[in-house]
């Protein structure tokens, strides 16, 4: 099988030994798909696919049924790998208090969820199965029926973010709608907005407050938020050394959480410390969970993980505002479509002064800050 | 290129993934792209009940004179519905003798309407209602307006403010960001009579210092 097909997706074809003469590639794809090539016992086209490798079951499938096509040595490694990796659960299962059958289950889920692909490089199928695999894998773990969409950009769309600092008034109604919102970790108290007490007159972010724990508004203060600005030329996708974060047409930095190595790159790179690391497996609630997420947005991330605010990308996409701009009792965040003329965004950005942080380091925020 | 017979571990991946396709996939046969699908809110969302989180069953107007962006229309959220004592002629049948200076003691009703809005700068009752027919708001000139569109009654004083609003720089939309807008009207945030910000408690901060010094 070559790059392409296995990228595409197509099972290979188990060619029965009464079909090889009607093969004469003799390479299970029908004459289709492979370009001729065929494979052969040194061949290891179909198995440097990388991130297209096929599940482990489908190698034994090829395997079983066309032993003249042969197996690469990482195909072969996967087969045996697993192979063990069932009798190991399996006997395992049977030693420990946890129920056989959830265990064995959860256990190959998460096996076939760990020799995945790039989301970007999977097809239409392998999105499919692994969003069904972690469907199962959230009701197994937490007892929560999820629904994990993995809908691409809106055509059209390019998602912009204005703050009024003078509406703000340090509530912080946005931190607790996010932090419900996108599942984030309890445990070590995870929020991607940081709501700032600043003095009047002072500019600098760093001499200001983000713990601040009295009542709001302070006077001689002024509150202003921050939290992923999803830069049009973002440091932290630069930096990412495995390509695990990317930015979306629609304009939103999303994270792949399960191709993500944990390296912190992004967060050493990012000037406005919008990411955060999951230094613990996320704990939440089970009757807090929202069990309406995306992929690349709200769904339980695994520990080891970065991760950020995406502009509620399981809301935006389908037409509703961010949790945090819905939230907020003042009416301090406006979101919108860049692309579109007649949007609030937009007349926000032509009628009022606005400014970025940081615009000399030339990330290109997509979020913009303004007063009354 | 499948199995001739597919196991049943297939057919069931098959099964998954297709109504998948039909729920999850959105792009691009979308049927009515300006609707926005209503997610029942879980329990932790409801942050603050009295904003409306959809545009289902919300009474709007459409705005009188003023334009949104690039000369759209929008919708302002109906008052007259959300006053209790509405309509006011079933108590003022009369026209009264305007009361200046809002003295509560003074008051047999609406003890609770405490005036804290450029009261001493002039304004009083009478500024915004008229005493002769308490349906309706007032402007200076005479005109009668509906509760529902009281931002023309704001705008005489808050010219810039209402300026915003309708532009989407200043107030509250509901609803989403794409389709029908939908906006809450003035008084929608602000008490007309003591429109002062609240001071509240705000919610948990940060447990691990994430400013530059202490990072």
């Amino acid at each position: 099988m070559d790059l392409l097909s296995l990228a595409r997706g197509h099972a290979p074809d188990p060619t029965p030994p009464e079909r090889a003469s009607a093969d004469p590639h003799r390479c299970g794809c029908g004459g289709g798909g492979c370009g001729g090539r065929g494979t052969d016992s040194g061949s290891d086209a179909g198995a440097d696919a990388g991130a297209g490798a096929p599940p482990h079951l489908r190698a034994a499938d090829r395997a079983a049924s066309d032993p003249e096509a042969g197996l690469s040595r990482r195909q072969a490694l996967a087969v045996m790998m697993g192979a063990i990796g069932v009798s190991a659960s399996t006997a395992q299962a049977v030693s420990s208090p946890a129920t056989g059958a959830t265990g064995r289950e959860k256990k190959l889920l998460e096996w076939e969820e760990y020799f995945k692909g790039n989301f970007r490089l999977m097809s239409d199928d392998e999105r499919h199965e692994t969003l069904a695999r972690l469907e199962r894998l959230a009701e197994l773990r937490h007892g929560v029926d999820a629904k994990i969409r993995g809908d691409g950009a809106v055509p059209g769309t390019l998602f912009g973010y204005a703050f009024n600092i003078s509406r703000c008034k340090g509530y912080r109604k946005c931190v607790e709608a996010c932090v419900a919102e996108n599942n984030q970790d309890r445990r070590s108290n995870m929020q991607y907005i940081r709501i700032f007490e600043m003095e009047n007159g002072e500019m600098n972010l760093e001499e200001g407050s983000a713990e601040f724990a009295h009542e709001v508004p302070a006077e001689g203060h002024y509150y202003i938020g921050t939290q992923c600005f999803q830069c049009a030329n973002p440091p932290c996708v630069d930096v990412c050394p495995v390509g695990a974060t990317w930015q979306e047409p629609d304009g939103i930095v999303v994270v792949d959480y399960d191709w993500c190595i944990g390296c912190r790159y992004c967060e050493a790179a990012c000037p406005y410390w919008a990411r955060r690391f999951n230094w613990n497996e996320p704990e939440v609630p089970a009757e807090e969970i929202n069990p309406v997420q995306h992929y690349l947005g709200n769904r339980m991330r695994p520990r080891g993980a970065v991760e950020k605010c995406t502009f509620c990308v399981q809301r935006t996409r389908e037409g509703r505002n961010p949790a945090c701009a819905e939230a907020c009792p003042t009416g301090a965040r406006i979101f919108g479509n860049l692309l579109d003329p007649n949007s609030e965004i937009r007349w926000v950005l032509e009628n009022k002064k606005v400014f970025r942080f940081k615009e000399e380091l030339g990330t290109e925020p997509k979020f913009w800050y303004f007063m009354d | 290129m499948i199995d001739p017979i597919p196991r049943p571990r297939t057919l069931v991946g098959w099964a998954m993934g297709v109504s998948l396709v039909v729920i999850g996939c959105d792009a691009p046969g979308r049927a009515d792209a300006d609707a926005i699908p209503e997610h029942p809110p879980a329990s932790s969302l409801e942050v603050d009940a009295s904003l409306p989180r959809s545009l289902s069953g919300v009474s709007r107007v459409a705005a009188d004179g003023v334009a949104g962006p690039g000369g759209t229309a929008f919708s302002v959220v109906a008052r007259s519905d959300e006053i209790v004592q509405y309509p006011c002629r079933l108590c003022h049948d009369q026209p009264l003798e305007p009361r200046a200076g809002g003295d509560v003691s003074e008051r047999w009703a609406h003890q609770d309407v405490q005036l804290g809005h450029a009261a001493s700068t002039g304004m009083t009752c009478a500024t915004c209602h008229d005493h002769a027919a308490m349906d309706r708001l007032v402007l200076p000139g005479g005109e009668r307006v509906s509760f529902d569109h009281a931002y023309r009654v704001c705008a005489q004083c808050h010219h810039r403010e209402v300026r915003d609003w309708a532009g989407g720089a200043h107030g509250k939309r509901i609803g989403g960001w794409r389709g029908e807008r939908v906006v809450l009207s003035c008084t929608g945030c602000h008490d007309p009579h003591d429109p002062t910000t609240p001071i509240l408690t705000p919610d948990r901060g940060p447990s691990v210092p994430r400013t530059g010094r202490g990072h």
